[in-house]
């Protein structure tokens, strides 16, 4: 066993903001966690709904998995999702290998909230 | 035949002539033989009786100068003269008055007598004069009368002496009697005195002829004479041939006449008569041969005649027959009707001279008519339709079946006055002759521009024209039924093809539409009958489409023909608009707006004989319902209505196999995750994959409250209200039974209207687990692609699934807990060695068995490693081992392998189920690698090296524990260099029943040999190699170590569960960082294994965690090579593209990678650069 400290624990935060709904992640997203985190924004209502990666510290497929069905089931509702996530944190890092979508990649909270704006 | 006439003339006359000279000949001949006969007779004649007679001249000398004759001088002359031979007697008669008989009888001394009747004598009378007979030559006998006879008395001699006396000449009787018998005639001759010379005779001599002997004076006759003697008209002589005629002479003897008739030999005209024969034979075969060769030349010359007449009709009929054959030629290549009368139009004007040629042809009650006047361009060539009962020449000729020929302009005209278009077609026409064909098809005829009755030659041609015509369009028409014939099989053949290929209903609709229209139908409709009787349309074509849309669903009520049809179960038809609005008034604006003027309606039927649907066809042209079309729409409907049952049925069967194939999927699929909630995730994949739009599984946890385990797809409206979905859950948890949305009450639970969502509950082995909530997709003809019954299934088997997973899981947990509290948990991790071990329980799988490994660290640095054997299963093996297993923990500390066992046979006196137990034990320094060991009735422990040698340590060998008691047991040293591996194990993994322990040793050392150096997974790799899939009685364990120097490596073995990735990565982060990967490179390759180590934990295992995931990792040369390997069968990412993204993750950030199959573990191996590099 490695005598590092314990990863960050894994935790989904769900919040309102300007209407849309956040939810945040933390920790690393991989199978254990991924399915969590596809609930957790298929059980929001907001017409946008913004997923705060800023502070994960894995992201593998499974998650970019999960991320996608919510994404696809979104859709399939109209509503819209937007992906927070600041270059050079492993989540971007992820998102860019694996090819994700980067038009639903925003560098942060605030221009979420923008994009929003433009939309709403 | 003159000159066979003539010649036979000729030979005729010839011959006649010649047989006429012949027969002259020879009648000449026969005269001169008769008169050479007559001569001879006469000859012979005058040679006897004309001898005698001259004789009897002689008698004269008989007398004496006293005029008496002597007897005796009588004699000798009487002999002389008898030797002529042809007298019978000689007499000497004298006279003697009647006054001196008396004297002359006493003289002579005998009477005379008179003869009063032949041989009867009377005494003389008185009498004149007496002539006696005096002498007579030959002497008579003594027959005295004979010489005294009177022959006055006799009236014949009488009279011939009278005569004699008279004439003084030799005088005849006639025919007398002989006294002496026979006849003749007798010849008298009276003699006289010489000197006297008037005075009567003295006497006379008379010569007696008999028959006789003038028959034998002819006798010397020649014998082929044929002679008649006559004298004096009375025959005296014959031959016995008396001939009728002959020469005849005559000849006067004694003054009597002597006629003689004679033939001679016969002169046959036997020449005459054969050439006579011979040339009328000639002739006959002349004339028969003339006769023959004239009439045969007669015959010849008919014959001839006959030939010549024939060649000359067939170069007649040949010319005509060229001219037909062309025109049968033509007509052959025709296949219309009316092509097949125009191309007989040229012959006519050919054959026949014409200068108009009609034709026509008959149609129903129409007759087309074609008139072309010679010399008009084909294109101005017109048919005209003209009633079959109208007065034109052609429908007469038709009508009345006979020619019609008319002379004269004026009465051609007067017959047929008909419209001005006629007139001038018919200007210049001074004759017309048309005749009918044969079955009245048409009529062919000429108008000339003579005014003259066809010829004979000219009536054969068009009669022949005529019958070509006739024929050609009697095969035009049979051309035509069997082209129609050909037609309909075609189309029926197409319709059978297209409904073949058509799976679904609506597909065989198409079809059918399709074909309907192709046979020249404008509007063409199929129903099919759905629920509640509905006629629901299929396909349609030809209709604008509010039209099609009011008739989406017939309605039946209305009416109509397609009403009509379906109640009466049969074909109904209107053949014109006015027939159609006068049976469906109401109907009649549609129809009007549609535009069609033949309709027909017809059901369709299955196999079976229900109706299933419904066929509408319409077209806009009247009498398109032929009764051909009809008997083709009927085919076609019949097997529209068996295609659209097998589509239903095939529909039905599909949805069924579909369902069963999907249930065997999901059935498959569930089958390969052994936890409920990796069943659970496939289950909601699967659903929404196909079938639905959202899938979700909730189950009851132990707490009773209901949790979600998997959930796929996009939540529908009717579960968008937490609360509400959870009571909706609860409602059908609690009722057992299934719930739609639909189905709920909409106060409590929301929504309205139809809904596909379904809640259905989760039930296996009595109990509900939870339920599965779906949303029906709906498929394309919006009708939902799984049916509730199907979504229950789903559910039923989902439920049995679930819950063998969940109870396996129980089970296994248990299983787990029990063995890792026996096993102690988890292996230790040393530093430079690899430790890995494998345990397969035996057959009977949960109970834990006798078998354990440890290893341990001692507290002089070394490693432990010991693997045993407790006999026995069960609770009370378990307990021995876990009392054997701390026992050698604890007893190895200051012990040497040998002493250990010592030790631990002392120990196992107190626990007696542990003893006969087997047991190897190794110890070994990590830093120098030496190994002791000792086994107690253990197989040896195996030592690889990375080179592939093996070998086996047989030292160090005792009994089991507890046998023998106070036993010396024995140690071994040995020594494991860098890169060797330790392995220990229990005979389950090399004893077999079938074979010897020996046998297992070598297959031991192949498996592990095969191995790479410093594999981890080298235990489980030896048990499936050795016990693979087998079911073995026996536990297996194996122990392995292997002694690497851990710097350049990186080894990391795992159980497949998602949960320890995050330990795989922090292991590795820790390795990278010692080895100075700099940290963008260690960024991808941590996410890269970390990518492939999921995989191998989702595939492989499912992530059940029941196995080992092996991560090794080697640097060197400015590279890393790692390979991730678990012992799944990992399937290619299928096409759910997400599996996929993974390997497209590594892809990304490796340099190579590639995944492979071996020895059923997949491999999952990649390379990268040390040195920085961002990754693509």
């Amino acid at each position: 066993m490695s005598d590092e400290e314990p990863p960050p624990a894994f935790g989904i935060e769900s919040d309102q903001l300007d209407g849309m709904a956040v939810v945040t992640v933390s920790g690393e997203i991989d199978l254990t966690s991924s399915d969590s985190l596809q609930g957790s924004i298929e059980r929001t209502t907001s017409p946008t709904v913004v997923l705060d990666l800023s502070r994960v510290a894995f992201l593998d497929s499974s998650g970019i998995r999960a991320i996608d069905r919510s994404r696809r089931s979104l859709v399939s509702q109209e509503r819209s999702l937007l992906i927070v996530s600041p270059p050079d944190t492993p989540s971007a890092w992820t998102l860019r290998v694996a090819g994700f979508d980067r038009e639903l990649v925003v560098e942060s909270l605030d221009v979420a909230r923008g994009a929003n704006g433009h939309t709403a | 035949m003159l000159v066979g006439g003539a010649l036979v003339a000729l030979v005729a006359v010839a011959t006649c002539v010649v047989a006429w000279l012949l027969w002259a000949r020879a009648d000449e001949r026969g005269r001169a033989e008769d008169d050479r006969a007559a001569q001879a007779t006469v000859e012979r004649l005058q040679n006897s009786v004309g001898r005698v007679l001259t004789s009897l001249r002689t008698a004269a000398g008989l007398v004496d100068a006293k005029g008496e004759v002597d007897a005796a001088s009588f004699q000798a002359w009487a002999q002389a003269v008898g030797s002529i031979g042809a007298t019978d007697a000689l007499a000497l008669a004298e006279i003697v008055p009647a006054a001196e008989r008396a004297k002359f009888e006493a003289a002579s001394g005998r009477r005379i007598s008179e003869l009063a009747e032949p041989g009867v004598f009377r005494g003389a009378g008185r009498r004149a004069t007496y002539v006696p007979i005096v002498a007579i030559w030959p002497q008579p006998g003594s027959r005295g009368a004979v010489l005294g006879f009177d022959l006055l008395s006799e009236p014949a001699r009488r009279q011939a002496i009278e005569k004699a006396q008279s004439t003084r000449r030799t005088a005849f009787t006639g025919t007398v009697p002989f006294l002496t018998g026979g006849s003749g005639f007798q010849a008298f001759r009276p003699v006289y005195a010489p000197t006297q010379e008037n005075g009567g005779p003295v006497a006379f001599v008379s010569a007696w002829f008999g028959r006789r002997m003038l028959g034998s004076v002819f006798r010397d006759l020649p014998e082929d004479l044929r002679a008649r003697v006559g004298l004096g008209g009375t025959e005296i002589f014959a031959t016995v041939d008396r001939p009728s005629t002959g020469a005849v002479r005559s000849l006067e003897l004694g003054g009597r006449r002597w006629d003689v008739v004679a033939r001679g030999s016969d002169v046959s005209h036997g020449s005459a008569l054969a050439i006579l024969v011979g040339g009328g034979v000639l002739a006959l075969m002349l004339a028969l041969f003339t006769a023959a060769r004239v009439s045969s030349e007669r015959r010849l010359r008919r014959a001839h005649d006959a030939e010549r007449a024939a060649r000359e009709r067939s170069e007649v009929l040949e010319r005509n027959a060229s001219a037909l054959q062309q025109l049968g030629a033509s007509l052959s290549a025709a296949a219309l009707p009316t092509e097949v009368a125009e191309a007989v139009v040229p012959f006519l004007f050919e054959s026949l001279d014409a200068r108009l040629a009609i034709v026509g042809v008959a149609h129903g009650d129409d007759v087309r008519t074609l008139k072309v006047v010679e010399g008009t361009p084909r294109d101005e060539w017109h048919w005209r339709p003209v009633s079959a009962s109208a007065s034109s020449p052609t429908a007469d000729a038709i009508r009345l079946g006979r020619v019609v020929a008319l002379q004269g302009w004026d009465n051609i005209r007067e017959a047929y006055p008909g419209p001005d278009q006629v007139e001038q077609l018919l200007a210049g026409v001074e004759s017309m002759h048309v005749v009918p064909l044969h079955g009245a098809s048409g009529a062919a005829g000429v108008g000339l521009d003579e005014r003259r009755p066809l010829t004979g030659a000219e009536e054969r041609m068009l009669d022949a024209i005529a019958e070509e015509l006739g024929r050609a369009l009697d095969r035009a028409a049979l051309l035509e039924s069997e082209h129609e014939a050909r037609l309909q099989a075609e189309a029926m053949e197409r319709n059978a093809e297209r409904l073949a290929a058509a799976s679904t209903a609506v597909e065989v609709a198409a079809a059918t539409v399709d074909e309907i229209g192709s046979l020249g139908a404008d509007v063409v409709f199929v129903w099919g009958l759905g629920e509640a009787g509905r006629l629901e349309t299929l396909a349609a074509s030809g209709v604008p489409d509010e039209i099609a849309g009011r008739f989406e669903v017939y309605p039946l009520g209305r009416g109509g023909l397609v009403s009509e049809a379906m109640t009466g179960r049969r074909l109904v038809a209107a053949e014109s608009g006015e027939d159609y609005d006068a049976l469906y008034p109401a109907l009649a604006e549609d129809r009007r707006r549609i535009g069609a003027e033949s309709l027909v309606a017809l059901p369709l039927r299955t196999g079976r004989g229900d109706i299933i649907g419904a066929i509408f066809a319409a077209a806009t042209r009247r009498r398109w319902v032929t009764s051909g079309r009809r008997a083709l729409l009927l085919g076609i409907a019949e097997q529209t209505g068996v295609a659209l049952d097998r589509a239903s049925l095939q529909a039905d069967a599909e949805r069924v196999a579909e369902a069963d194939a999907f249930l065997a999927l999901v059935g498959e699929s569930l089958e390969r995750s052994t936890t409920a909630s990796g069943r659970a995730r496939r289950l909601v994949d699967a659903l929404v994959d196909e079938r639905a739009t959202f899938a979700a599984v909730h189950l009851v946890t132990e707490s009773d409250e209901v949790e979600e385990i998997a959930s796929a797809g996009s939540l529908p409206e009717e579960l968008a209200d937490e609360d509400r979905a959870l009571r909706w859950i609860g409602e059908v948890i609690s009722t057992g039974r299934a719930a739609g949305a639909d189905e709920l009450d909409p106060s409590l639970y929301g929504g309205s209207g139809p809904s596909s969502v379904l809640v259905l509950p989760l039930r296996a082995r009595g109990r509900i687990l939870g339920v599965l909530t779906i949303r029906i997709a709906a498929g394309a003809d919006w009708k939902p692609v799984m049916s509730r019954s199907a979504a229950r299934e789903i559910a039923t088997r989902a439920a049995l699934a679930l819950d063998n997973a969940l109870l396996y899981e129980r089970e296994r947990d248990v299983s787990h807990a029990l063995q890792l509290g026996l096993l102690g948990g988890a292996l230790p991790t040393f530093e430079h060695v690899v430790v890995a071990s494998a345990y397969r329980p035996g057959s009977a799988s949960l109970e834990v068995g006798g078998d354990w490994y440890d290893a341990f660290p001692l507290e002089n640095g070394a490693i432990a490693l010991v693997v045993g054997d407790v006999v026995g299963h069960g609770l009370e093996a378990a307990v021995a081992m876990g009392q054997l297993r701390g026992a050698v923990s604890a007893l190895a500390q200051w012990s040497s392998p040998a002493l250990l066992l010592e030790r631990l046979d002392a120990f196992v006196e107190t626990v007696p189920s542990a003893a006969t137990a087997t047991l190897a034990y190794v110890d070994l320094d990590p830093t120098t690698g030496a190994v002791r060991y000792a086994c107690a009735g253990h197989p040896p422990p195996l030592v690889v090296s990375p080179d592939g040698r093996t070998r086996f340590l047989w030292d160090g060998r005792s009994a089991p524990l507890g046998s023998i008691l106070g036993q010396e047991r024995a140690g071994a040293e040995d020594r494991l260099a860098e890169g060797e591996t330790i392995v220990l194990y229990t005979d389950g993994l090399v004893e077999r029943r079938t074979a010897g322990i020996d046998e297992g040793l070598q297959r031991l050392a192949e498996a592990a040999r095969r191995q790479p150096p410093g594999d981890p997974r080298l235990a489980d790799e030896i048990c499936d190699a050795l016990v693979g899939g087998e079911t073995q009685e026996d536990d297996v364990c194996v122990l392995t170590l292997c002694r690497i120097p851990s710097e350049t490596m990186f080894s990391h073995a795992f159980p497949a569960s998602p949960a320890e990735l995050a330990g795989l990565r922090d292991q590795l982060r820790g390795w990278l960082e010692d080895n100075g990967v700099p940290e963008d490179v260690e960024r991808g390759v941590v996410l890269a294994v970390s990518e492939a180590a999921a995989n191998a934990v989702e595939h492989g295992y499912d992530c059940n965690g029941a196995g080992l995931v092996t991560v090794l990792a080697q640097r060197m040369d400015g590279r890393l090579e790692i390979s991730v390997r678990d012992e799944g069968a990992w399937q290619e990412p299928s096409s759910n593209t997400d599996r996929g993204r993974g390997l497209d993750i590594i892809r990304a950030i490796v340099e190579e990678l590639s995944i492979g199959h071996e020895d059923g573990a997949t491999v999952l191996r990649m390379r990268t650069a040390t040195k920085g590099s961002s990754p693509a």
